[in-house]
């Protein structure tokens, strides 16, 4: 339904990693990746488990759920930044106040979905993170 | 001692005695003020003999001597030496703190024809209160009798005057001391407003918590199944719209917790002792 401009990972859709504590959310931001944005979806349920992904594979964006338990929303921005300084991130939040969002701002995290968005918004700027990217050429449509 | 002078002696006393007691009710139940100070002067010259007289006191804030009030010229000597309590020769007394009489001072434009000079020091517990200065144009005006009756007249004025400091420190202590206590109040106040606030910020955090991921699951899956079910059964469509709708209805109620500036509580219902957080009122900026 829509084109690539190129594939990072010849035969491969974009690589999404989808990191969130709830497997419900998870599983539902996953299904709308995969079916709007054919995006091969990866899922971790804590930041050490995304940090491991990370070491040991190449991600197109990273959706975060801000608030985890475990590691902070911050150090877990800033653990992946050393791992991946140029990875697209899409932060997704039910409880992030006004403090959070400029210090998020401040790190040049500038996409931020609050939960409970709108599948078409949580769509719209996944494509637009991989628009950036030079990966997708045409927006999706539903 | 002849007669005679025995009884001018004993009138004289009777006298003094009149004007000290007259000075002594005037002091007791008159205001310290400039007009209480001239009639004091006023009343001395019935018993001392004197062309000009001041009365002077040590300011409370400058702790320098200021003329309160005056029969004549000022009386000062001297004007042109600084002292430390202030200008003149009473300010030298009232550091010595103790009387000075001079009868016999010469001719001199400075002393404004001043030829007997006299100057008692008002002390409480050996604290200056101020200076009486008294002045003649003639020599040997003053004699140490006048000198111990204006003693007794500054002890006196003294300690109305120490009374007046006194009253005059405590009234600004209490002025103080209801300024402390209403800051202290408004303080708690906002202390109370904020702990209110606090508390309803932590509990937006925990209602945007525990409700938003909930929320936002229901959402998405009634999103997600009117997007890929779109020819389904008009009901099934209908029913999925209202779930969420209704949904994004409480996502909406979260938002404005999130967004809660000030706490505005209002009756449940009228006269009922419930309260409610009007959520309109209370956000930054008001949605109402």
């Amino acid at each position: 339904m829509y084109k690539k401009a190129h594939q990072p990972k010849l035969g491969l859709f974009n690589k999404a990693l989808v990191v969130d504590d709830e497997k419900l959310s998870r599983d539902i931001i996953s299904k709308a990746l995969t079916r709007y944005l054919g995006c091969d979806i990866y899922t971790a349920s804590n930041g050490v488990e995304a940090l491991s992904y990370l070491r040991s594979g190449e991600y197109d964006i990273l959706l975060l759920d801000f608030v985890m338990p475990g590691i902070s929303g911050f150090n877990l921005i800033q653990e992946i930044r050393l791992l991946k300084n140029d990875v697209s991130m899409l932060i997704v939040t039910g409880n992030a106040s006004d403090q959070d969002i400029k210090t998020l701002k401040e790190m040049g995290i500038n996409r931020i979905v609050y939960k409970p968005f709108k599948i078409s918004t949580l769509l719209e700027m996944v494509a637009d993170a991989l628009f950036e990217k030079n990966i997708l050429i045409a927006a999706p449509k539903y | 001692m002849p007669r005679k002078k025995k009884v001018d002696a004993v009138c004289q006393l009777e006298k003094e005695l009149a004007i000290l007691y007259e000075i002594s009710t005037l002091v007791q139940l008159s205001p310290s003020n400039e007009e209480t100070f001239e009639k004091i002067l006023t009343l001395i010259t019935k018993v001392i003999d004197y062309r000009s007289a001041s009365l002077f006191l040590v300011s409370m804030e400058t702790d320098q001597l200021i003329e309160m009030a005056k029969v004549g010229r000022s009386v000062n000597l001297i004007d042109f030496v600084k002292f430390d309590m202030g200008m003149g020769f009473a300010g030298w007394v009232a550091k010595e703190k103790r009387p000075v009489v001079l009868n016999n001072l010469r001719k001199n434009h400075n002393n404004n024809n001043m030829r007997s000079f006299m100057s008692i020091p008002m002390i409480f517990k050996d604290e200056l209160i101020g200076v009486i200065n008294f002045a003649h144009d003639q020599l040997n005006a003053f004699s140490e009798r006048d000198m111990q009756i204006v003693g007794i007249i500054a002890a006196e004025t003294a300690v109305t005057i120490e009374r007046m400091i006194y009253e005059y420190r405590l009234e600004k202590k209490n002025n103080k001391l209801t300024e402390i206590n209403e800051k202290l109040q408004q303080a708690q106040a906002k202390l109370i407003q904020l702990e209110k606030k606090q508390t309803a910020a932590d509990m937006a955090a925990t209602l945007n918590h525990e409700i938003n991921n909930p929320l936002a699951i229901i959402v998405g899956n009634a999103q997600f199944l009117l997007m890929t079910m779109k020819n389904s059964n008009p009901s099934v469509t209908k029913r999925l719209k209202a779930i969420d709708k209704e949904a994004s209805a409480i996502a909406q109620i979260t938002e404005k917790f999130r967004n809660l500036d000030s706490l505005v509580v209002e009756d449940y219902i009228k006269g009922d002792s419930r309260k409610i957080i009007n959520l309109d009122k209370s956000v930054k900026n008001g949605y109402a």
